[in-house]
């Protein structure tokens, strides 16, 4: 009997542990449902003789508290214009004493800012089965509402097309507002008791339901909440060029002007000895940042690199892994790389150009 | 095995029966539980605790437990001592016990002893595994116990209470 009992209790983990794969459920306030007995025993004598002790005994059951929150994205995602399937990461938690169902609403066309999104290609609305803050393979498209264990949360997918033709720094603001299903819930003022309408999570049978309070104080119903999520437009874009400016002959003739559109005859006369200098061109535009900036260029076959000829916007720079942002440690005949780090460079209105050159001997 | 389950059935069977006999001759002491659940109410700006029926009960709500006692005997009850288990789910509310004629204790060792709040103890470990003893707090009550000072005379009655918060 005990066995038997004890393989279903097992088989019940089970089944919750299916239904619930993709977050923690923590005890947070005694489950709905249970039933609390208090027993007291009172012991006396009689004449001096001890009399057999009397108890009583008085019983509560608890019900079901319905109360959600859902939190917005930690931060606003950076779009591109257009763009596809781009993801606002919510938490909705049932911070309420049972199961509960809930009512996912996005609201793609909220005030206040310079566009509105659109359903995405993938699908609105997604179940972050694995937690990670991605739409990949294994989430689940929600299509109807959200079932969540008592002190259970869930990480919702917001996912959104981003139309064309925006400007850096616009943004659209959505909204994803729950609401508990349970009739008469959603919206109802703190301490409303819908009678028999809580679904225990321990035990059989129903218990009544009463509202929470709400993140808005004892006037607002625990049974909704909502919260707001931003997408920015924030293409930065980085371009790099690399011409050749200057070349010097094997007599030691230097001609400049080697990136003019019609390039002195000079520069095209490259023999054995001939050092060219070449120029790289980064350009940083947009609003945003670019993080890590970093120009590496390897010393090409048939050439060597001339020492310490690294220049940072004209300024000289030595050739070792030292604190100046360049160098080009054992380069030499065919060997080694020319680096420059630029680091982390945000852009806000006009774009940011860093110019960088060196130079390598013809062979 | 099957014949030591049927056994002890027996005996318990039979014990009940001579129980009830018992009671059936000789009055005794009886003991009654309420349960209610403490509200606060804000009238022209002054707080004040109420007692509801025990419904809506959630986590976090306050019960007040009433336990009545009347001797329904002939003589005097003596020594009448009322010990009640925190109940499951529950935690005692600071302060809340209150009992008159009796002195209250209190046990954090699932009833083995009783003392007053000021006397109770906890031993823990700290963060390197040593023992450590502090003083205990209303949380760690696992029973609330009521000496009666005085004998409770044949037809008297009274009450005793203590506050519980769900947890």
């Amino acid at each position: 009997m005990f066995a038997s009992l004890l393989r279903a209790g097992l088989a019940l983990l089970a089944a919750l542990a299916l239904l619930y794969p993709w977050s923690t459920v923590y005890a947070l306030g005694t489950a709905a449902g249970t039933t609390i007995n208090n027993n007291a025993t009172a012991t006396y004598s009689i004449g001096g003789v001890p009399a057999p002790p009397v108890s009583s005994g008085v019983s509560i059951r608890v019900d079901e508290l319905i109360n959600v929150r859902v939190t917005a994205p930690v931060s606003a995602t950076a779009v591109n214009t257009p763009d596809s399937n781009k993801v606002l990461v919510f938490t909705v938690t049932n911070i309420g004493n049972g199961p509960e169902s809930f009512n996912l609403t996005p609201n793609l066309s909220v005030g206040g800012d310079q566009f509105n999104p659109t359903p995405g290609t993938a699908g609105q609305l997604f179940l972050d089965v694995n937690n990670n803050g991605v739409l990949d393979g294994g989430d689940t498209l929600i299509s109807a509402s959200l079932a969540l264990a008592a002190n259970q949360s869930a990480s919702i997918l917001l996912v959104s097309n981003i139309p064309s033709s925006r400007i850096n720094g616009d943004q659209g603001v959505v909204t994803l507002a729950v609401a508990a299903t349970t009739a008469g819930a959603a919206g109802a003022t703190p301490g409303t008791v819908l009678i028999g309408l809580g679904t225990p999570a321990v035990g059989v049978g129903s218990v009544d339901a009463v509202i929470g309070a709400g993140p808005g104080g004892p006037a607002d119903s625990g049974a909704d909440d909502s919260v707001n999520g931003t997408y920015v437009v924030a293409n930065v874009t980085v371009t790099v060029s690399k011409v050749i400016i200057a070349v010097t002959s094997p007599f030691g003739v230097t001609t400049t002007g080697c990136n003019a559109g019609v390039p002195p005859v000079a520069c095209t006369a490259l023999v054995p000895g001939t050092i060219i200098q070449y120029e790289v061109t980064v350009t940083i535009a947009g609003t945003g940042t670019a993080q890590g900036v970093q120009v590496t260029d390897n010393v090409p076959a048939n050439t060597t690199y001339v020492g310490n000829s690294i220049r940072f916007n004209t300024a000289t720079r030595t050739d070792a892994v030292d604190p100046d942002n360049a160098s080009c440690a054992g380069c030499g005949n065919a060997v080694g790389t020319v680096t420059v780090l630029i680091g982390d460079v945000t852009v806000a209105g006009a774009p940011i150009t860093h110019v960088i050159d060196y130079k390598f001997t013809i062979n | 095995m099957q014949k030591m389950i049927h056994y002890v059935l027996l005996v318990s069977v039979s014990t009940l029966l001579l129980g009830n006999a018992v009671i059936a001759r000789a009055q005794s002491v009886e003991l009654a539980t309420k349960a209610e659940k403490v509200i606060e109410v804000v009238d022209k700006g002054a707080k004040s605790k109420k007692l509801m029926p025990a419904e809506k009960m959630l986590p976090g709500d306050e019960v007040t437990y009433t336990l009545t006692y009347v001797n329904k005997t002939a003589k005097p009850a003596e020594r009448v001592v009322i010990t009640n288990p925190l109940p499951r789910h529950t935690r005692y509310k600071e302060g809340s016990a209150a009992g008159e004629g009796a002195d209250i204790t209190y046990s954090v060792d699932g009833g083995k002893t009783f003392a007053t709040p000021d006397k109770l103890t906890m031993t823990v470990k700290d963060k390197s595994g040593q023992d450590i003893t502090r003083p205990a707090a209303a949380q760690d009550y696992t029973h609330v116990r009521w000496l009666l000072r005085q004998n409770v005379a044949p037809g008297r009655s009274g009450t005793v209470r203590f506050g519980a918060v769900i947890l």
